[in-house]
């Protein structure tokens, strides 16, 4: 006799052809994650530094008494210019594992429509290229959207 | 509204009106089956009978109407709720539907409100009764594989002691009880099938004697009675043919039996039925491991948080001494505290089972492999009553059987090769179980012909897998590990058994996945012996841990390792720490060499070394003290300098993402006092991070040869050079420190020559000179010659609180022995013989020899006298 527990994932937000996005800044340039990757945006965190692992890997936080992991966008993307500012976390659950990507700033979570998107220009850099699914044009600046998948996957197979 | 899972079937000869009906049915919740005539209807009842709510019929219908259909369901479902459809229903039908036991007539054209409500309101009773039937399937399926579970070992151990009745009366009351509550499942040819087996065993009882041949039948039959067991609880509904092993129950029990009567008088003393070993399973019920995980997991969150109001707890405590809201608040956490750690424990319990659950399948694997391979074997087994986790008898019982197979396949010689090599004709595998501190440890060892590490050579050689230098420099453990490499068979013989190299590689990824390790020993001629170490997994992880500060920042040291603290003020700094060639620094603890890591310098979080500055005893660069955790890692004992230490915390092990893993010098995360994260240094992994692995590795090789040799050297040695040819050993822990003197330090007392040193007088031993003669005449040394080199080289080594300094040309490399010290041969006063070290043959000197020698005439007196005199 085999019983599965079913784990309820909720409600959906799936408006057929839209679809939400947490958006951020890196840099200047503006990001999004798509809302369901994404459980909180927090405030700068105390964070602890890890000496030895990779200079992306920025240390790790508290996150109410669980531990995440925080990534620096601007290393990940290979960016040169650092802040001095604290940064923010955007909290993403990623194979069971909590991490923080960190952003310079917060956007809007903004609702954008597939008739908006278009695949990933070959003009963005390579560094930034691999974690990205997609871009929106919208009104103001292009969005440039993050797969968190794609940004764990490449985690979890650096040595 | 959740599905209903039983299925309301349809006919009706018009495919167009099924589908709608069929669609209705659907809406309703039912799960809907449907036949366009009776024969195929009849069909889908039989085979979903357990599931069938109830039937819909149109009546008119090519072939048979619907009171026809339903006259040839009353054979096989009388029970089922009969509801027929009609454009046209008459007086006389109803009546006649009374009669055959219809359930409802229902007009065309359909209605869907009226359907739901017929449907609902006629199987009302009927769905009660269906649930109760699959309860007490359910039941029947946990009951039966609990005992069927007991039956195995019984008939094993029938076939090893057929005179014995208490296993045969043990078997046949559990075959009897399986087929007493195999009537709930309404599957008569299960019980028939379950009858024939008792009868087996019956005519065993009264006297047949148990041949092989009966209990391979019975085991045989066994395996049916197991498989079908299990294809019901995956709910399978297909009919069973058992006219197989029907016939061979029946044959077996044919067999003209010899021994009859005999055993049948024992047999009847066997008394009732009801004795036996087993006794009535307390009662229980059946968790998903699934839910207990979560609650594991769950209960580690509760301690996590529970740790962090602990804290914050004292330190209101600390703020408000003496407020007695805030006693009591401490007192009743501590209340919290204890029923906490009771319900850890238990919820650990839960998830635990005897390992003897993987164990019991064993015998028969090894029973029926013997026979097939004609090697005759005897499995001992121990420690079947430990009680582990569910994760580790999965990963148990995916390994040792495949592991028991290749032992009595590859393993085991067989019985003319044990004969010709004076072993017992009957090999044995040896199956032992313990818990050794947070470890399952799992040792399966054959007295077989063992494993070749030179024929593992070769075949790695004919593979090409792996470069040719690095297979020839392979040691003899690193072959054996080789078989645990994918695609790796040493089988001369690829057989169905085994061979085909899957396996051991899979072996060792299930124990990895669990943090466990597998090791081999093998010794040819005398057998194989695998060791599988399986960590007891916790739902929380609490390393009681010791907080120290390097260059600002703070980390966990695990207290298991943690021997012993060490702080050492400029001065003993001198006198303890010790640079070696390459400057590897050494700490002098209880007359041993400890390699030392400087924690800040590991991390990269300092620039410049202090611990070179530290160890060189330069007092103007350095005057801190130094503190130094003294660590028991995996293979031997290093220092850590460290900035500072600070108090004890019970650290909660938190798990870190693997880009953090990787660095591999962290075992986890933990929450400081503070609230911020802390990291928990991983003790083995500084040990390879720090490089000193390769120093461990060559003690441990020392310590081998030693154990070996019956002159055996003690540890490590220090070669060296002197103007005189060939090359000299001391061993490395007669050696103190090395240093290099300017020859104007070099001062003369006497006759004797001696440099000041740590504001005493050190005799300056010229080893060239002493041991060149006959004897070495320590009172009347020669000077060193005039107009030599400008520096002189010296190790130090210390006695008695006093230093002793040897004058050397060049100090090399520290090795340990490849050979015992030959002491046969003629030789030099003050030397212990030679030896090979790296090749060459080396003098061993005998420093304590020369020391005795030498301390009658070093005066006893104070260091203040010493120093006075040594500047006279």
């Amino acid at each position: 006799m085999s019983l599965a527990l079913v784990k309820d994932t909720g409600p959906k937000v799936d408006v057929p052809g839209t679809a939400q996005f947490s958006t951020f800044f890196v840099a200047g340039r503006l990001y999004g994650i798509d809302v369901r990757q994404v459980q909180e945006v927090v405030k700068p965190l105390p964070m602890t530094q890890i000496p030895l692992a990779q200079p992306y890997i920025r240390g790790l936080i508290n996150l109410r008494g669980q531990v995440a992991t925080a990534i620096g966008l601007h290393q990940l993307f290979g960016l040169t210019q650092s802040t001095s500012r604290e940064l923010m976390n955007v909290i993403c659950r990623c194979d069971g594992n909590l991490v923080s990507l960190l952003a310079d700033d917060i956007g809007d979570v903004m609702e954008l429509s597939a008739s908006q998107y278009e695949p990933v220009p070959a003009t963005i850099d390579p560094m930034i290229r691999r974690f990205m699914s997609g871009v929106y044009k919208v009104s103001g600046p292009l969005v440039s959207i993050i797969d968190s998948d794609k940004v764990a996957r490449f985690l979890s197979t650096q040595n | 509204m959740a599905p209903s899972p039983y299925i309301v079937l349809c006919v009706d000869d018009e495919p167009e009106f099924l589908s709608i009906v069929e669609e209705l049915i659907k809406e309703a919740g039912y799960l809907s089956m449907s036949a366009t005539n009776p024969m195929d209807a009849l069909a889908l009842i039989d085979e979903h009978k357990d599931q069938l709510l109830c039937i819909i019929s149109d009546y008119e219908m090519p072939g048979a109407n619907g009171f026809e259909f339903r006259k040839m369901t009353t054979k096989v479902a009388q029970d089922i709720p009969f509801i027929i459809l009609s454009g046209y229903i008459t007086r006389e039908m109803a009546l006649k539907g009374l009669d055959l036991g219809i359930a409802a007539f229902l007009n065309k054209p359909l209605e869907a409100k009226q359907l739901h409500d017929t449907i609902r309101e006629k199987t009302k009773n009927y769905a009660e009764t269906l649930t109760e039937k699959a309860a007490l399937g359910a039941m029947f399926i946990s009951e039966s594989q609990e005992l069927i579970e007991e039956i195995e070992p019984l008939l094993l151990a029938l076939e090893g002691d057929p005179d014995n009745p208490s296993h045969l009366n043990s078997v046949f009351r559990l075959v009897h009880t399986v087929k007493g509550a195999s009537g709930v499942l309404e599957r008569p040819e299960i019980t028939a099938f379950l009858h024939a087996f008792e009868d087996l065993l019956t005519r065993i009882k009264n006297g047949f004697k148990a041949t092989p041949q009966a209990v391979t039948a019975l085991l045989q039959a066994f395996d049916v009675l197991k498989t079908t067991i299990a294809s019901l609880s995956q709910g399978k509904k297909a009919a069973f043919d058992f006219t197989a092993v029907l016939k061979l129950l029946k044959s077996a029990g044919n067999e003209t039996n010899p021994a009859s009567d005999a055993a049948g008088d024992k047999a009847e003393a066997g008394g009732a039925p009801n004795s036996g070993p087993t006794v009535a399973k307390a009662s229980g019920i059946l968790v998903p491991t699934l839910m207990l995980e979560e609650f594991m997991q769950l209960a580690g969150e509760i301690t996590v948080i529970r740790n962090m109001v602990n804290k914050q707890v004292r330190a209101i405590e600390q703020r408000m001494p003496g407020d007695s809201d805030v006693n009591q608040l401490g007192v009743l956490l501590d209340e919290m505290h204890k029923i906490n750690g009771t319900m850890q424990g238990r919820i650990v319990e839960l998830k635990k089972v005897q390992v003897s659950t993987v164990f019991n399948k064993l015998p028969r694997t090894v029973r029926d492999l013997s026979r097939q391979l004609n090697k005759p074997v005897n499995l001992e087994m121990n420690g079947g009553d430990v009680r582990v986790d569910t994760t580790i008898a999965l990963a148990l019982n995916n390994s040792l059987i495949h592991m028991v197979r290749n032992c009595v396949d590859h393993g085991l010689e067989i019985s003319e090769v044990r004969k010709s090599s004076g072993k017992a004709q009957t090999g044995t595998i040896r199956l032992i179980c313990r818990e050794e501190k947070d470890s399952i440890i799992v040792t399966l060892s054959d007295d077989g012909g063992g494993i070749d590490p030179e024929r593992l050579r070769r075949k790695l050689s004919e593979s090409g897998r792996l470069p040719a230098e690095q297979i020839a420099s392979m040691s003899r453990q690193e072959l054996l590990m080789q078989i645990f490499e994918p695609g790796f068979s040493t089988a001369a013989v690829v057989t169905d058994v085994s061979g085909r190299g899957v396996g051991m590689d899979m072996v060792r990824d299930s124990i990895t996945k669990l943090k466990g390790r597998i090791d081999i020993q093998s010794e040819i001629g005398k057998g194989t012996s695998f060791t599988l170490s399986l960590p007891v997994p916790r739902s929380v992880v609490i390393i009681s841990s010791l907080i120290v500060e390097s260059a600002g920042r703070h980390f966990a040291v695990p207290q298991d390792h943690v021997l012993r603290l060490v702080r050492l003020t400029p001065e003993q700094q001198r006198t303890h720490l010790s640079i070696l060639p390459g400057n590897a620094c050494m700490l002098r603890y209880e007359d041993t060499l400890l390699p030392l890591l400087d924690l800040a310098a590991m991390l990269g979080l300092t620039s410049g070394n202090t611990l070179l500055q530290a160890a060189s005893g330069d007092a103007a660069t350095h005057h801190e003290d130094v503190s130094i955790l003294v660590l028991q890692a995996e293979h031997g004992m290093f220092g850590l300098v460290v900035g500072s230490v600070h108090d004890t915390e019970d650290a909660v092990l938190k798990s870190l993402h693997k880009c953090v893993e990787v660095t591999g010098v962290y075992r986890g995360a933990t929450f400081m006092g503070d609230g911020t994260v802390g990291l928990i240094l991983d003790i083995d992994g500084l040990v390879k991070a720090g490089g000193i692995a390769e120093h461990f590795a060559q003690h441990a090789a020392t310590n081998a040869a030693e154990a070996q040799a019956t002159h055996g050297p003690e540890g490590q040695f220090l070669t060296f050079t002197l103007t005189t040819p060939g090359t000299f050993a001391v061993p490395l822990d007669a050696v103190f420190r090395f240093e290099e003197f300017p020859s104007s330090a070099v001062k003369y007392c006497g006759d004797m020559q001696a440099i000041i040193y740590r504001d005493a007088v050190m005799p300056l031993i010229d080893l060239a000179t002493v041991l060149k003669r006959p004897r070495p005449t320590l009172t009347v040394p020669p000077p060193l010659a005039a107009g030599g080199p400008a520096t002189i080289r010296v190790f130090i080594s210390q006695s008695e609180q006093r230093y002793f300094a040897f004058a050397v040309e060049h100090i090399g490399e520290i090795a340990s022995l490849q050979s015992e010290i030959d002491q046969s041969f003629r030789r030099p006063e003050g030397t212990i013989g030679l030896v090979l070290i790296g090749g060459v043959p080396t003098t061993v000197v005998d420093i304590p020899g020369l020391l005795a020698d030498y301390a009658p005439i070093v005066p006893e007196a104070p260091p203040q006298a010493a120093v006075g005199w040594a500047l006279f």
